[in-house]
């Protein structure tokens, strides 16, 4: 996030959660057949792109998430084009599915974690579900670091290069993190509790 | 095979979202019940590791690459019911924090990746694990169940786009189905291995589960939950289906072949006698692929089994 924070960045996040599904439920909802389709989409794409704009969203950040998801768009809206005159569908589609795309990257960059988690437990969220996403939310860089350490470590230990032995490297790791996670989790209950969580 | 915005209409995904808060709620109504205080933490760590596992990207050739669900690895070390409960709060936390599947079609998949994968999964695998015995049986069961949980949430994902219209059922399920069947391969292996990994170390985690699985109540729920899902996705699909073999038809010049009949045609192989023994040939054909994947699996198992008693117990370094 920006230094000093945006007026989008302080705007509670119910609203911002409000907007995005607004946004996304009017494009899905928006008929794909009709002539005036597109102008449509056009004007609904104002406001994920201004949100960027207003929102200071980091261009780069954006770009590396695009690069990431929007592929996945593309194929699927690509089936379109094994069928003849399938093109406008296409194009619809995947515009349709961008905008939505940028209106979810724009919120979940101006928006904190903590806040949705927040406006979820308002909802009624169940309290374990919420629990478990944020706890999740706090040990997801932990976990990626000590992956890295396990990896290293077990790179600096091993000799072979064949394909199958570095699958069982993958397996062994991924076993060996979980049974970490299993230890440390009742130690983190501990730690929880004397924090005065209930 | 996270759906993003846009893909589904708004019915389908009403109707996936329903369904899914059903199989979510049961598993949270479950895991509060049995789950002890002290290990509600573990819910959150699996959900990490899962999450992390996710990110894993594997090519299986043609340029594209598939990446893991998790979810029977979760049900098989953790239950059903955590399975469940830690992959909708992955695919939630996606969502929300990196727009990796959309927020309307959010129930849609999580009744894909987290009902049906996990439940779905998990009956699977103690299925196998009755009719197989021993640790070949489990190993056996966690990777055929892990394949057939991505085939069973392909299934699903397709038939979502194809009543929603977004995408033609006779493109999207044989695109999805292949593909998945591919990338299913790479969720059996890791899962199998990673499973066998646990084992080796400390078998004590399967054999006294840290949360108590589902008893044969959920698993009814969940398998009701399933055919149910099953036949709200399938129903407009078969009627649908006409308009497929109507577009081939048209495309083949069958459609000349066809008696001047206004019934619908919800009995095609008697006009198209060409196309419906395509679909006997095609159904054959998948059961064969899941017996000879079955069968995969088990080799799999021998060997894990066998290299395990062989190969000494790897040296783990780290604090």
């Amino acid at each position: 996030m920006s230094s000093r924070p945006t007026a989008i960045e302080r705007a509670p996040a119910w609203a911002k959660m409000l907007l995005a599904l607004g946004v996304v439920l009017t494009a899905t909802l928006l008929p794909r057949d009709e002539p005036w389709a597109p102008l449509a989409l056009a004007a609904l794409a104002i406001i994920p792109l201004g949100w960027i704009v207003l929102g200071r969203v980091n261009v780069r950040w954006l770009f590396w998430r695009l690069l990431l998801l929007e592929p996945v768009l593309v194929a699927m809206a690509a089936m379109w084009l094994f069928k003849p005159g399938g093109w406008p569908i296409f194009l619809i589609l995947l515009a349709r599915s961008s905008i939505c795309l940028l209106t979810l990257l724009a919120m979940s960059y101006t928006t904190s974690m903590s806040h949705m988690l927040r406006v979820l437990r308002a909802l009624r969220t169940p309290a374990l579900l919420v629990t478990t996403m944020a706890l999740m939310h706090r040990y997801l860089a932990s976990m990626q670091e000590e992956t890295l350490r396990m990896r290293r470590a077990r790179a600096a230990r091993s000799f072979s290069r064949r394909r199958s032995r570095s699958w069982r490297v993958l397996a062994t790791v991924l076993g060996q993190l979980f049974l970490r996670a299993l230890d440390r989790s009742e130690r983190i209950y501990a730690a929880m509790c004397a924090r005065g969580w209930r | 095979m996270h759906i993003p915005d846009g893909f589904l209409d708004g019915t389908t995904s009403a109707v996936a979202g329903g369904l899914a808060m059903a199989g979510l709620g049961l598993a949270l109504l479950h895991l509060g019940r049995t789950l002890p205080q002290k290990r509600v933490p573990l819910l959150g760590l699996t959900a990490a590791f899962v999450f992390a596992g996710q990110m894993l990207n594997f090519p299986i050739g043609g340029g594209t690459s598939g990446h893991l669900i998790g979810a029977v690895l979760t049900g098989a070390l953790l239950g059903p019911s955590a399975a469940v409960v830690v992959l909708s709060a992955v695919l939630i936390v996606q969502a929300l924090l990196f727009g990796d599947g959309g927020l309307l079609v959010l129930g849609a998949n999580i009744f894909n990746l987290a009902v049906v994968a996990g439940a779905g999964g998990y009956m699977l695998y103690r299925l196998v694990g009755r009719l197989i015995p021993g640790r070949v049986g489990q190993l056996t069961g966690v990777a055929f169940a892990a394949w057939s949980s991505t085939m069973l949430a392909a299934t699903f994902c397709a038939a979502q786009l194809a009543t929603s219209g977004t995408i033609p059922a006779d493109v999207v399920f044989p695109a999805m189905l292949s593909v998945h069947a591919f990338i299913g391969v790479g969720e059996a292996a890791i899962t199998a291995l990673v499973f066998a990994a646990v084992l080796a170390s400390r078998p004590e985690v399967v054999d006294t589960p840290y949360v108590v699985p589902g008893r044969w109540m959920e698993w009814v729920a969940a398998g009701l939950l399933i055919s149910l899902g099953l036949v709200i996705f399938a129903s407009p699909f078969a009627s649908e289906h006409p308009d497929g073999l109507e577009f081939v038809a048209e495309e083949r010049g069958f459609i000349e072949l066809a008696a001047d009949n206004p019934i619908p045609a919800l009995i095609p192989d008697y006009k198209m006698p060409g196309i419906s023994s395509e679909a006997v040939a095609t159904g054959v054909a998948g059961a064969i692929g899941t017996v000879v994947m079955f069968g995969l699996c088990y080799l799999m198992a021998l060997a894990l089994v066998k290299g395990r008693r062989a190969e000494p117990a790897p040296v783990m370094a780290g604090p």
